[in-house]
């Protein structure tokens, strides 16, 4: 049996500035077990990064955490820890990977002195040793010549080669659980699938549990146990992949899903959703997606709708199920 | 053994690099020495002018014969190529002052002091500016970092020279502590080599003070912004969530990529260090270039002048090639591409 | 939202204050000094600070600050000249520069590099000296060797905005280049320009208080904060005041045009560099 790894409860994260709180994480619930995947999933804005980096503790200055949010990692609240310990959490336990591998590495510092860095954080290995760990690890993610590449400055490496680096780098820390945000969105098509089969492999070799951030409820479909759908900072559907592609509950994950091109499809025109994502300032009193939504009626105005369990482990918020 | 071919082709880039680089600063002076040759000699007025205010005996067929015999009967373009000439052979005219000299000459043996003075200026500007900035950058819009900027804009603010003054008051006349003018006592030549050590710092502090002080608001401010730009890069979200110490992401991560930029500044800054030393040599009575400068103004000695217009483009022209240098061995995007 | 933001900033409105403050005491010099600038009073020469004169007399028995008084019109309005100058000077070069790019944008950005490399205040000392020093001259140099900053400002405005669908669609409908530069671009690449011309009138101030200084500025017997200080300097030992006050004042002219300046800059928006 699996024991629960990360546990995320009502976590609310805000913004804070001149034009006043932009509320970018309200009430986001999600438990994660170990070895297991699970996809978050919404457009860009919709608090899918901010949880991420909630959960590391890596916000920027004029982001605050609600108090009586929880973060409970192997049983222990993050959230109560002292910056200290939340760095060793970091460099041990906790892994990310981000969306930009152009910026994502430090242009002046060989990508194997970047490595070696993280390396040295939970290893007393010896410089030599480090290095010999160092062209394991790339030799692990797919890269060739190894040996070479470690004296390599990130800007000589293309998007692909880099985000291998960012990988090697979060394995190198041997973690239990990795945060992948939009590890591929910055890369060619082609490269995408190898990235993610990579992923997919070390995380089976090794017990990882992942979080795989993305828009994309395609490159879900494949690869996760479990998927969350989020909107506007909240999550509106959640449930097993199996589940959540074989019967949508809420009318966005609907939506999303007619968005993706099927082979085969009858369908002659994607449906593509209209209107955008309300301003995080002021929020309605009833539903969020009422404005987009297609089977919205008077009475969505009038609540905001609760995540209730509509089948053994499938959960929506909406009234209209 | 055989070099490594990567760094023999490393080698190869970085001297194309700077050689283009040289190329560059040429083509740049030849641009100071032309608007700055044009400016002074278009500007209505004669060397002879100051002649023949002062002499009244000065006719104006001698004043003729002085013309020819300097050339300034010539066209302006012809006479930039003959000065262009002899500066090649470092010959930049005798003095029109009551000497004589060979303006080279002159700059040459006053230059060290004013060189000793700004090498030393600049080294404590970095050592000081480059602190505050990084302070002001980490702790920014903290009660520190606005207590800092403000300092800052007092310092962008400040008439340097009534400062020298001040505290010329201060420490010469009031307390009575540091001599007021000059580079040594009179008694300097009968001194053991610490005392005379000591003598010329005493005589230096205030000076170096002032030119510290004049450029600290400008590179801390500078290197406060490149701070700041590195730290809100990506990278240092990806340091800080591979675990990495605080001091670590801002000492390493950050201050590797925010000093780069900061490293061109000196040679920007060499014009201002300069123009500085006219205004702190002369209050402070200090034999350098700066108040070469001014006297060669005041007698209107175009031949000293256009020999210390060109000499301070050269050291900039140098400092900006330092600096470019030094940004190519720091920077890895330009080193190797 | 300018306003807005502008309002919230104390610092700023403070600065806001303060330079309209100057502004007014310049115009207003003749009413508001209590003593003609002047006047030689051999009966109250170096008075210390005091009820008759509240910040002193000189080495003639003039009142220090009738003279400082009046001083603020010359420092003010050489400020305002010469980055006047400076400021037309950089957005025209700034303009054909970002606009048209290519040849004449290298041509343009290589005399910035070489403006930036001439030891500018020696050219200025110079050219006064050779001029011979008046007010116009100072403000006119001044003016002509501090545009380079400007320019680039502009430039780099240009260069986004003439990209930009407003500028393309002026274009197609067959607008004339100087219409499109200056109707069409420049109003929208003005926000760095009113900062630096803020920041550049207290350059301005300190650069002619310290020609002044050094005798190349403005000539005794008119008075500039500069030349009160240069005169104040022999009798330094017995009247501080003479040294004192002109510099303070110099100094908080200035301070006040910076603090402005950030203001209006963090107010237009935070992220603009200059």
């Amino acid at each position: 049996m699996n024991e629960i790894l990360l546990k995320v409860e009502n976590l609310h994260t805000s913004f804070f500035s001149d034009s006043g709180e932009v509320k970018a994480v309200r009430g986001v619930t999600l438990s994660l077990e170990e070895g297991k995947t699970l996809g978050l999933v919404g457009e860009s804005g919709c608090g899918k990064t901010v949880t991420a980096l909630s959960i590391m503790q890596l916000l920027p200055n004029n982001a605050k955490i609600s108090p009586s949010s929880r973060i409970l990692y192997k049983g222990k609240d993050l959230l109560k820890l002292s910056q200290e310990e939340m760095r060793l959490v970091r460099g041990r336990e906790i892994a990310m990977i981000f969306q930009e591998p152009m910026t994502a590495l430090n242009p002046v510092f060989t990508i194997g002195e970047q490595i070696r860095e993280a390396l040295e954080l939970h290893s007393n290995l010896g410089k030599k040793k480090a290095m010999d760990e160092v062209v394991k690890l790339l030799e692990l993610v797919g890269i060739s010549e190894a040996q070479k590449r470690i004296k390599d400055y990130p800007h000589q490496l293309s998007g692909g080669m880099r985000q291998r680096v960012l990988i090697a780098m979060a394995l190198s820390l041997n973690p239990s659980l990795l945060i992948a945000d939009e590890p591929t969105t910055a890369l060619d098509v082609t490269v995408q699938a190898q990235i993610l089969e990579l992923i997919s492999n070390l995380q089976n070799k090794n017990k990882i549990a992942i979080i795989l951030i993305t828009h994309d409820l395609g490159v879900v479909a494949e690869r996760v146990d479990f998927v969350g759908v989020m909107y506007a900072g909240a999550i509106v559907e959640y449930a097993s992949t199996k589940d959540l592609f074989e019967l949508p509950l809420h009318p966005y994950t609907k939506a999303l899903l007619d968005a993706i091109p099927k082979i085969g499809g009858k369908d002659k025109k994607l449906n593509t959703l209209k209107g955008s994502v309300p301003p995080l300032t002021q929020l309605p009193k009833g539903c969020i997606f009422y404005e987009r939504c297609v089977s919205a009626d008077s009475k969505c105005i009038q609540a905001q709708p609760e995540l209730i369990e509509v089948r053994k482990g499938h959960w929506a918020a909406c009234i209209k199920i | 053994m055989l070099p490594d071919t990567r760094d023999v082709i490393l080698n190869i880039i970085m001297l194309n690099y700077l050689s283009k680089k040289s190329f560059e600063l040429l083509i740049t002076f030849f641009g100071i020495t032309l608007v700055s040759f044009f400016l002074i000699n278009l500007t209505p007025g004669k060397p002879t002018d100051a002649l023949s205010e002062l002499n009244p005996k000065m006719t104006p067929e001698a004043r003729a014969i002085l013309e020819k015999h300097w050339g300034l009967d010539k066209p302006i373009h012809i006479r930039y190529g003959i000065w262009l000439k002899n500066v090649s052979r470092l010959d930049f005219g005798n003095s029109l002052s009551s000497d004589m000299r060979p303006a080279w000459d002159k700059i040459r043996e006053k230059l060290p002091i004013t060189i000793l003075i700004n090498s030393i200026a600049i080294f404590f500007i970095f050592l000081i500016a480059v602190p505050i900035g990084i302070h002001s950058a980490v702790k920014a819009n903290s009660l520190s970092d606005k207590l800092t900027t403000l300092a800052v804009f007092v310092g962008f603010a400040m008439p340097t020279f009534w400062l020298a003054l001040i505290l010329q008051f201060i420490f010469g006349v009031w307390l009575n502590v540091l001599p007021v003018s000059g580079i040594k006592s009179l008694n300097y030549e009968s001194l053991s080599l610490l005392q005379k050590f000591f003598d010329s710092t005493r005589h230096l502090c205030l000076p170096i003070f002032i030119t510290v002080f004049g450029s600290l608001a400008g590179i801390s401010r500078y290197m406060r912004s490149t701070m700041q730009e590195a730290l809100s890069q990506e990278y240092i979200v990806t340091a800080r969530a591979k675990g990495l110490s605080e001091s670590k992401v801002v000492y390493k991560h950050a201050l590797r990529n925010a000093v780069l930029p900061v490293i061109t500044i000196v040679g920007l800054s060499i014009p201002g260090l300069i123009s500085g030393s006219v205004i702190f040599e002369t209050i402070f009575a200090i034999p350098g270039v700066g108040q070469l400068l001014y006297q060669a103004a005041m007698s209107r000695d175009y031949n000293v002048i256009m020999a210390e217009v060109v000499m301070v483009s050269v050291l900039t022209l140098l400092g900006n090639l330092l600096a470019d240098i030094g940004y190519a061995l720091a920077d890895p995007r330009i080193r190797v591409r | 939202m300018f306003w807005k933001r502008f309002k919230k900033n104390k610092l700023a409105l403070t600065g806001a204050i303060l330079v309209f403050g100057l502004l007014v005491i310049a115009i207003l010099a003749p009413f508001v000094s209590p003593y003609d600038p002047n006047i030689i009073n051999m009966d109250d020469v170096l008075q210390a600070p005091g009820s008759r004169h509240i910040l002193g007399t000189d080495d003639l028995g003039r009142d220090i600050l009738s003279r400082m008084i009046y001083g603020t019109r010359i420092s003010l309005s050489v400020g305002f000249v010469a980055i006047a100058i400076a400021t037309i000077i950089g957005i025209i070069l700034g303009s054909l520069a970002g606009y048209y790019g290519k040849l004449i944008d290298s041509l343009i950005m290589r005399l910035v590099d070489i403006m930036l490399s001439v030891p500018t205040f020696f050219l200025l000392l110079t050219i006064i000296a050779i001029v011979g020093p008046s007010i116009w001259i100072v403000m006119f140099v001044i003016g002509l060797t501090g545009w380079m900053s400007i320019a680039r400002l502009v430039r780099a405005e240009f260069l986004t905005l003439k990209e930009r669908e407003f500028v393309l669609a002026a274009r197609s409908i067959g607008a004339s280049d100087a219409r499109i530069i200056f109707k069409h671009i420049l109003p929208n690449a003005m926000s760095p320009v009113y900062v630096s011309f803020i920041l550049g009138v207290a350059g301005a101030i300190l650069m002619e208080s310290g020609l002044s200084f050094l005798g190349f500025g403005v000539q005794p017997p008119t008075p500039s904060w500069g030349n009160i200080l240069t005169a104040g300097r022999e009798y330094m030992e017995v009247a501080w005041w003479l040294i004192f006050f002109p510099g303070l004042a110099i100094l908080l002219t200035c301070l006040s045009y910076y603090i402005l300046g950030e203001g209006i800059r963090q107010a237009l928006d935070p992220k603009l560099k200059i």
